[in-house]
């Protein structure tokens, strides 16, 4: 390949790049970025497959470089609403940390139905899964278990026992990094109220997320996995519980036939849904990485052979960071309700993060509402918040961006998207400047009637914080 | 409008540092007139410490009961680093008569070097006040100092004062390339020691293997292939440096040949056996990976990359619960990596805040980097000298090492 002589010449781009993602366009990143990046994608396996012999990489850098931008877009300054609709409560901490928390799964759960619901947290620095009462001022967690950077956990009575069980996604280690340390582990609950965990699958990538769901109808529970991994792990699997084959005992543990479902890395979430009403479940994945898609799975007779793209970024940069499937305009389907801020890739805010909608129209047809722009944007959730029918947003965002303080701190960490009129959203600030809230939940925290919202903390550079700092904090719902 | 350049030195008269204007009473080693140890103070002036080496040893025999040249073999041994020569060489001058001043004057740079005296305290305020002829000598002592106790500003501030009055002098280029290269400032570390080397910094090798792996880590990898070639091929780094270029650039025959080459010279030298071992995994001989990583991790077990190469290379070889191990080896490492990162950046932003490089102590000492640990403890007492923590960690270590002790709290 020759040298382009001018930024005007073209390059094979799109041979060069699509063997493993969309093409990217120069302007997605700014100059500076993009010679780390194609170098590193030079290092990795698929890079210039498509093409024949040897591939000058500092060509491919030269061009990006020459047709990218100086600089992205500034993010646009906004402030906290002078009466913001959620107010913000003492922080709940947890007890003696060896180091600051990282709150990776916030979860309201009845696990002890006696003592009303517990809120579980999963704190994936120092590798605990915690519960204490959600809904009480005084939260005083117990510590439930120790794992390996626990990523996600969702409360199942998997072994019908009457007891609520959790199973839980397991990383193995906070750090991206290819490793088979990651674990789906059952958090089984004994008659004393005590969880004793079950390694259910091990030697896997990181694992992001664990979901409990009956998805061949035949009574048991089976566990669809978002193996996310790095660059060269990572899988989606369903693990078909084989109960019926069991010769374990009924008090053994249940066994699993793991199968494999995808063999893309960067699954970072995965819900079971009927997205076109046919009364079987599709498993539904969010892809990070390179592929930055949203994509359904369908089980056919030669099993989970058939998928499609319901939603494909525009570039590998997008940085998708959250999915959730919901009916936001209540017409009887499941809608998608998507975050992109992730910026640990090269610590910018993008101009293109924030908070989208994807309409289900039928037959697997999805129209995007970009709903607002957010950098950073890590988690969304929804809930008729005001209590008008309709359902409302909050999101809020993470990132450590090397960017001016006084810019951080002009941005928003926390936002109430409200609902006005069917498809359209007004957008209030809660907070600006705190961009460390990786995960949020709803829960009636007073019993008013109205949702509060739980904020969890975290951060990977945590050397200005101290430990005792609050983990989560309540924001109580002010709309009534 | 005021040029960062311009508003450095307004800082510098700012905090009263104002260098090369004294001609008062002055305890400097008088260089004014030429003698036959001019040479050497010649030497000492262009940095060239091999020939101020070789020009002391022939002045032995000369000048055998010299007070001055024995000033000037401590000052040559402060140089150097040698601690403890530099001791006997004053403990001889001071024997044949050196004035007390003097002595006490070389002490104060040593002091200073080793980033034992902040540049606000009276001693060094004093040498600041009245440098005679030891200008390049304080700007040196003082500078490295602040490049050893992560003072990079304060750093930049005597730099630009000694480019300003010495501008053909390579070595503040040298030292700026440092700091560049400290905060992955690739481009500007590349441009710096490119001028020292252009100038004609006395060691060349060294710049230029600097400006090499500037340039790598830049990925301009080919212009880093051309530095490596032109420094000497006995030094390791540049060895390991070139290979690593080759990698980059595709070129895995090369940059095999190159590992080989490195290994044969240089067997037990674990980098180069981490590199190598990562290469053959890559290049799917996992026995030899296995053979080299294992090594590599057992000179130094502080080697993320080798221990996560490691783990791939077990599973490989159908060994997946030492794979596990290796794994989690990686994984702790690499949240270290990322936790002293983080560090550093604090302390660069809040230099006076002992906490972080306390912090940074920790993890060392913790790691078994005894040398890192022991420098970051200092570098506490610079910033806050009665730190108790700081000064019981020193004072614990050097009664089991040979490490310099704490300086006392009150120095002079």
């Amino acid at each position: 390949m020759q040298r382009p002589a001018s930024a005007t010449d073209t390059l094979p781009t799109e041979k060069l790049c699509t063997h493993c993602h969309r093409l990217p366009e120069p302007a997605i990143l700014p100059q500076s970025a993009w010679p780390a990046t194609i170098w590193q994608m030079a290092g990795l396996g698929g890079f210039a497959t498509n093409l024949p012999g040897d591939v000058d990489v500092e060509a491919v850098v030269d061009w990006y470089v020459a047709n990218a931008p100086l600089r992205l877009a500034e993010p646009t300054a906004v402030a906290a609403a002078a009466t913001p609709h959620f107010q913000p409560e003492a922080g709940l901490s947890l007890p003696a940390p060896a180091a600051v928390p990282f709150v990776s799964n916030l979860l309201v759960a009845d696990l002890l139905p006696a003592e009303g619901p517990e809120l579980i947290l999963c704190d994936m620095r120092n590798g605990g899964v915690w519960a204490g009462s959600a809904d009480s001022d005084e939260w005083q967690p117990q510590k439930i278990a120790s794992l390996p950077s626990p990523a996600r956990a969702e409360a199942v009575d998997l072994d019908a026992d009457g007891r609520m069980d959790l199973v839980v996604a397991v990383l193995g280690s906070s750090m991206a990094m290819d490793h088979l340390l990651g674990q789906v582990v059952w958090l089984r609950q004994a008659a004393d109220g005590r969880f004793d965990p079950v390694v259910l699958a091990d030697g896997l990538g990181r694992v992001a997320d664990v979901q409990p769901v009956d998805i061949d109808g035949d009574g048991d529970i089976d566990l669809a996995v978002a193996e996310f991994g790095w660059r060269q792990t990572g899988h989606l699997l369903l693990y078909e519980n084989t109960a019926d084959e069991n010769t374990a005992g009924p008090d053994g543990p249940p066994s699993f036939r793991r199968i494999e479902i995808d063999g893309l890395h960067g699954a970072s979430r995965v819900e079971p849904a009927d997205l076109d009403g046919d009364g079987q479940l599709e498993l539904v994945a969010l892809y990070a990485q390179e592929h930055e898609a949203v994509r359904v799975y369908h089980r056919g007779a030669a099993g989970w052979t058939e998928s499609r793209d319901l939603f494909r970024a525009p570039h590998p940069a997008w940085g998708h960071s959250s999915m959730q499937l919901i009916d936001l305009d209540r017409d009887g389907d499941d809608d998608l309700l998507l975050t992109n801020g992730d910026a640990y890739d090269n610590a910018l805010l993008k101009p293109y993060h924030g908070i989208r909608w994807l309409e289900n129209r039928g037959g697997f047809e999805f129209v995007e509402h970009h709903l607002a722009h957010m950098p950073g944007a890590y988690a969304a959730a929804a809930a008729d918040l005001d209590g008008d029918g309709d359902l409302d947003l909050v999101a809020s965002a993470l990132a450590e961006p090397e960017a001016d303080a006084t810019v951080v701190q002009s941005l928003a960490s926390l936002l109430w998207l409200e609902q006005t009129e069917p498809g359209i959203f007004r957008t209030e600030v809660l907070e600006t400047g705190d961009l460390r809230h990786p995960y949020l939940t709803l829960h009636d925290h007073n019993s008013d009637g109205l949702p509060d919202l739980f904020v969890g903390n975290g951060c990977f550079d945590d050397t200005a914080i101290e430990p005792t700092a609050a983990s989560v904090r309540v924001w109580t719902n002010q709309s009534r | 409008m005021a040029t960062p350049r311009s508003r450095r030195r307004f800082l510098l008269a700012a905090l009263g540092v104002v260098i090369g204007m004294a001609v008062g009473a002055t305890v400097s080693l008088n260089w004014s007139s030429y003698d036959a140890l001019t040479p050497i103070r010649e030497a000492l002036a262009v940095h060239d410490l091999p020939t101020a080496a070789r020009l002391l040893n022939e002045a032995a025999e000369t000048h055998p009961g010299s007070a001055e040249r024995a000033l000037l073999k401590a000052r040559y041994h402060r140089r150097m680093g040698q601690l403890r020569a530099f001791r006997q060489s004053l403990t001889l001058a001071a024997n044949l008569g050196s004035p007390p001043e003097a002595l006490e004057r070389e002490q104060i740079l040593m002091l200073a070097q080793q980033g034992q005296l902040s540049v606000s305290s009276a001693e060094v305020s004093e040498l600041l006040a009245a440098p005679g002829d030891d200008t390049l000598e304080i700007y040196q002592a003082v500078v490295r100092g602040c490049l050893t106790t992560m003072q990079l500003g304060e750093a930049e501030l005597f730099l630009d004062g000694w480019q300003s009055d010495y501008p053909d002098d390579p070595m503040p280029d040298y030292y700026l390339g440092l700091i560049d290269e400290h905060r992955r400032n690739w481009p500007a570390a590349a441009t710096a020691f490119a001028s020292a080397v252009e100038k004609g910094l006395i060691d060349q090798q060294q710049a230029r293997r600097h400006l090499a792996d500037a340039l790598r880590s830049d990925h301009h990898y080919r212009e880093a292939v051309t530095e490596y070639e032109r420094c000497d091929q006995d030094d390791v780094g540049v060895l390991r440096g070139l290979a690593g270029c080759y990698e980059s650039l595709r070129d895995l025959d090369a940059a095999t040949r190159v590992y080989a080459q490195l290994l044969a010279r240089f067997p037990e030298d674990p980098a180069a056996l981490s590199a190598a071992g990562r290469l053959a995994a890559r290049r799917g001989d996992h026995q030899t990976a296995a053979v080299q990583l294992a090594r590599a991790v057992e000179l130094n077990p502080s080697d993320m990359q080798a221990w996560h190469a490691l783990g791939w290379t077990r599973v490989a070889l159908g060994t997946p619960d030492e794979a596990q191990t290796a794994f989690r080896k990686a994984v702790r490492l690499s949240e270290q990596i990322q936790r002293t990162e983080h560090l550093r950046r604090r302390v660069e932003e809040q230099p006076a805040n002992p906490t972080f490089r306390l912090q940074l102590a920790d993890i060392f000492l913790a790691e078994g980097r005894i040398d890192d640990g022991l420098m970051w403890l200092r570098s506490v007492l610079q910033v806050d000298p009665d730190n108790a923590e700081a000064r019981q960690a020193l004072d614990a270590y050097s009664s089991t090492t040979e490490a310099a002790p704490a300086p006392p709290v009150t120095t002079f």
